[in-house]
Parts: structure tokens; sequence; C-alpha cells
């Protein structure tokens, strides 16, 4: 036997009265306004999902439940999951999920997000948004060191190690296919970076599998703040399609964990496509998508 | 008499409404008005995504710290709000104050019971006061520690009479007042830089744990009475081989023994921001 949830399309909360009679219900309490939701990003299924209170105005002191499926129900992203955010001041959760979906699918998701005021009695109904990760495949991958809005900056990066996968989670083809013994040691590959501070901080040393060396701009401009691993038209007339990627940044020596990674079919980097700032972990590997 | 079903179909039925478990609160802290409030769920368990609300007040009900100001916490895997908030409660009174923190699980239909905890802010009152690089723990750090401002006051919100009331032009350029540290790393970056008013800076590169404080010394004969603190501001410019910590002890002996702990809190190594951080 089922339970009516709506009657008359009218949701049984807001039901005072039928032909006179009381529901069994207290409904001494207010349900939580709709959250109107959209999203950003998807790249190795990075996804910030941003959350609003449907009419306008603002939660108070919210709290939420989300939930990633595909259109067949499979849950990609559980609950426990997805990322909380707090407001700049640290007073209440911010409108703001982040999401990271490794699910192999490369189909569409719905995240779906119910909201609850704090001491509203019912929960909201779902508020809903889609997204589908995405991938790249490019000549030139190049990540740049940047401020947290993404804008550039001379703070210096330091990277020990970076792996770009063809599978999610870091699996399939790895590339550089082999630790790099110098910037263009693989055949079809070569990565430069617009500024090394020295001999010892060469750019390959970030694609060599060592954690004793890294590539390091010392001194950089802004400008130059970046590594970049090119695919050759040679070896790679069709590039690989990256699916996720791992950084492993020197933890002592870096003034920023922010990066950019951009793309190009260019040289000169020329008509690049922005495909997001992130974060790396300051004392472990980090794995995106 | 009241619907129960239509057509043979349930009607919801929530007469009595479920509540959230209350919880219990317990606190650290109190230098300065810095207090931590660490929340468990009565009886057991743990809440699986769980909401707060709490408020701070006098016995006559005056609020001191409202709710939209005390600070939430993520669980470690930000997955939803740890069982932890912070405050700092800079209301002039010194009385014993109350928090009240509701919980509400997410689709219990109710809030839960308040419960309470108190607290009693507390200032320092000591010949010298020492900032100290740790780590999360409180454990000495190696890990350097600089400062580049450092000042202390007798009013909460960084008010009333600063200390040093001069920019220092050397360890002893302020009459009553002495400041010294464990390990300077050259000329270059002396004590006294942390107290010039220019923001060069006093820098321990290179220290050992034990060595790595930097304090104040307020004189017997200038100040017979020490001057009660309750804020301070310092600034602490950082790199990633900063320690990411620092403790602020107080003691009335120059070896600083029998010193009294006035907390642990979090350069802004935590938060990647070269502001200046406000205490109390």
């Amino acid at each position: 036997m089922g339970t009516i949830n709506r009657f008359s399309v009218i949701r049984h909360s807001d039901i005072s009265n039928i032909n006179g009679q009381t529901p069994n219900l207290d409904l001494s309490g207010s349900v939580s306004p709709i959250p109107s939701v959209s999203t950003s990003g998807g790249l190795f299924g990075q996804v910030v999902a941003t959350i609003t209170k449907a009419g306008g105005g603002e939660y108070t002191n919210p709290n939420y439940s989300a939930e990633c499926t595909l259109a067949d129900g499979t849950v990609t992203v559980t609950d426990a999951n997805i990322d909380r955010v707090l407001e700049s001041d640290g007073s209440h959760l911010a409108g703001t999920l982040e999401i990271s979906d490794t699910n192999a699918s490369t189909a569409q998701r719905t995240v779906t997000i119910t909201a609850q005021e704090f001491g509203d009695l019912t929960r909201s109904e779902t508020g809903s948004a889609t997204y589908t990760p995405t991938s790249i495949q490019a000549k030139y991958i190049r990540f740049t060191g940047v401020l947290v809005d993404g804008s550039a900056t001379n703070k210096r990066l330091a990277i020990e190690d970076i792996r770009f996968f063809t599978g999610g989670g870091q699996s399939g083809t790895e590339y550089p296919t082999t630790d790099l013994t110098a910037d263009n040691s693989e055949t079809g590959i070569t990565v430069s970076a617009g500024h090394v501070y020295n001999s010892t901080y060469e750019a390959w040393k970030a694609f060599d599998s060592s954690s004793g060396t890294w590539w390091w701009p010392l001194q950089t401009t802004a400008a130059n703040n970046w590594i970049q691993i090119e695919f050759e038209d040679g070896t790679y007339g069709t590039k690989p399609i990256i699916k996720s990627i791992q950084v492993d940044f020197q933890n002592s020596w870096a003034d920023t964990y922010y990066f950019k990674i951009t793309t190009s079919a260019n040289a000169d980097h020329s008509s690049a496509t922005d495909h997001g700032v992130f974060l790396a972990n300051v004392s472990t590997v980090t794995n995106f998508g | 008499m009241g619907i129960d079903k239509i057509n043979n179909q349930d009607f919801p039925q929530s007469t009595t409404a479920p509540a959230t478990t209350t919880p219990s609160v317990s606190l650290a802290g109190g230098a300065f008005g810095v207090v931590t409030a660490t929340i468990t769920k009565s009886g057991g368990g743990t809440y699986t995504n769980p909401n707060y609300s709490a408020q701070c007040a006098l016995a006559d009900g005056t609020v001191t710290v409202t709710d939209a100001n005390i600070d939430r916490n993520l669980e470690s895997d930000a997955s939803h709000l740890a069982g932890t908030l912070n405050f700092t409660d800079t209301n002039a009174s010194t009385a014993e104050r109350t928090i009240t923190v509701k919980a509400q699980e997410f689709v219990d239909r109710k809030q839960s019971a308040g419960a309470t905890a108190t607290y009693t802010p507390s200032y320092i009152q000591k010949k010298y006061i020492r900032i100290r690089g740790v780590d999360e723990d409180g454990n000495d750090s190696s890990q350097r520690s600089s400062i580049s401002n450092i000042r202390f006051y007798t009013g909460t919100g960084q008010s009333g009479t600063e200390y040093p009331t001069t920019n220092l032009t050397s360890a002893t350029s302020e009459t009553g007042i002495v400041v010294s540290a464990g390990h300077e790393y050259s000329s270059t970056y002396p004590i006294h830089h942390a107290v010039n008013g220019a923001g060069n800076m006093w820098w321990a590169l290179g220290t050992t744990a034990a060595n790595n404080w930097w304090q104040i010394e307020f004189e017997d004969a200038t100040y017979s009475t020490k001057p009660i603190i309750k804020s301070m501001t310092v600034t602490m410019p950082w790199n990633t081989t900063s320690s990411a910590y620092f403790k602020i002890t107080g003691s009335d002996n120059a070896d600083h023994s029998s010193a009294t702990d006035f907390g642990v809190y979090a350069t802004n190594i935590i938060s990647g921001t070269t502001t200046a951080i406000n205490i109390g």
C-alpha cells in the first residue's frame, strides 16, 4: 500500500484540511524552499554545483543532501563523497558543493539536491542540474601557476611529478610512458617550461618519477610560470584522450599550489582552451579524475 | 478525528514529529575568549549529516556571540559538518557564559533540544609572554617562525593600550620592555623587527624546536603590575617550511618555567593568506 505524497497536486505537508477534515499531521513547521542548482566544470569529472534559493533570497543556516546519478539510476557519486564548503567567514555551509565523479561512464549525470533550513520541519523538494565529465585531447597541455581566482602570479610552482592517463582514476596508458631523462628523451614527447631556475630544476625533472627531483621556476615572472607536455605530430597524429592526471608537488619550495590547465594546438599556446583552476594537496600526491 | 486514509491510501502520519538526538557539548580554550566547542551525540554514535545552531549568552540573557559569528568546520573529507564549533567571544564582560547548541539531522523533522556548556574568557597578565612555533598538537616544532608585526592590547578587539607603545629600534629601546628570542637567523632579521612597525621581520630560520620562540618581557621596575592583555595581533610571513601553528604561553620567570598555556593557534599557512591574525 502506498503513501500519498500529493493530493490534487498539493504536497501533503501543505494540506491544512480536506473537506473540512484535518490530516493527522504536525503542520506546525515549515518546508524548506526548493534549491535551484547550476553546475560548472566537468573536466576529469571535477564539478562544482552552485545552490541558490529558488524564488530569491538566501538560506540562513542550510544543510544539504545530494547525489549524482546516471539516467538509469546508477549512483555515480554518493552524498558522503560530495564535498561541502563553508562560507568565507566560516559561519555556515555555503551554497557550493564540490564533486569528483570518477565513474567510467561518459554519459550525462544529474545531481539532485535537497535543502533543509535549520529548524524547518521538512526538507525541500529536490532541485537538480546536469553535467557530463569531459577530457583533454590536445597537442600541448600546460600547467600554469595561478592564484585561487585563476589570475596569473609569479608565485612559483615546484612539481616533482606529473602524469597523464587515458583512463579515469589514473588508469589506462600513462604519459609520459617512460621516466624522462631529458626534455625530449621519449620519442614523440617534448616537455618544456616558461622558466627554470637552473639546470638542477629542468622541466623534465617533473616527469622522471623521482620524488627527490623537481621542476622549479624560482624567480619566474607571472607570464613564464608554466610547464607543459607536447604530443608531437609525428608520433601522435591522433592525440591521446586524457581522462585523469596525477600531480606531486614539492612540499617545501612551492609558493602556490593552485594551477590552471590549458590546452592548445599551437606552439605559442594561442587559442588555448581553459580547463579550470585546480588545487594540489601540499603534502601528498593529488589525483584529478 | 483526522484523515488517516484516502481511497484506502495512507495519508502520511506524523502526529509526533521525531526530533534529533540531543547533543553533548564540551569546551576547550577560553584565552582571549577563543573557544572550541566539541559536539557529540548523546548516548553514543555519531550524527550522519548534521546541522547546528548555537549561541553564547551571559546569565542575564545578553547574547555575547550570535549563531552567525560561530564558525563551523567540515569533516576531514569535507563530506559534512564536523562536530566542532570555533568562536571568539569579545564581549567586555568577564562573567561566565553559556553556549547553547542544537542539532538537526538532515530529514529529521525537529531540531534537538538545546545542550549547554559554560566558559569564562581568560586573559594574560604575565611578565613574559612567549610565541612559539608548534605543530597542530602543540608540540615544539623546528619549522621556523617569523613575525613581521606583533602587538598586545589591554582591550578586546585590538583596543585599549597597545604594547609595545613605540616602534622598537632595538630589543631594549622602550623603557620597561625587552623583546628576545630563542634564535635569530642573522642580524638582517633581528628580534626587534617583529615590533619595529616597518614590516620587516624577525626570522628563526635554522632554529631548533626548543629555540623556536619570540617573547616580550614587561620589566618589574616599570610594570610592577603587569598589564592585562585581552587581545593581540600578529602577522607571520610564511612559506611552506614555516610552522603552521603557534602557541602562546605566559610566565613570571626568566627561564619560562611554570608557564601557563594560552592555546594553540593556526598561522596563515593554513589559510594561505598573509593578513594579520587577530586574537581576542
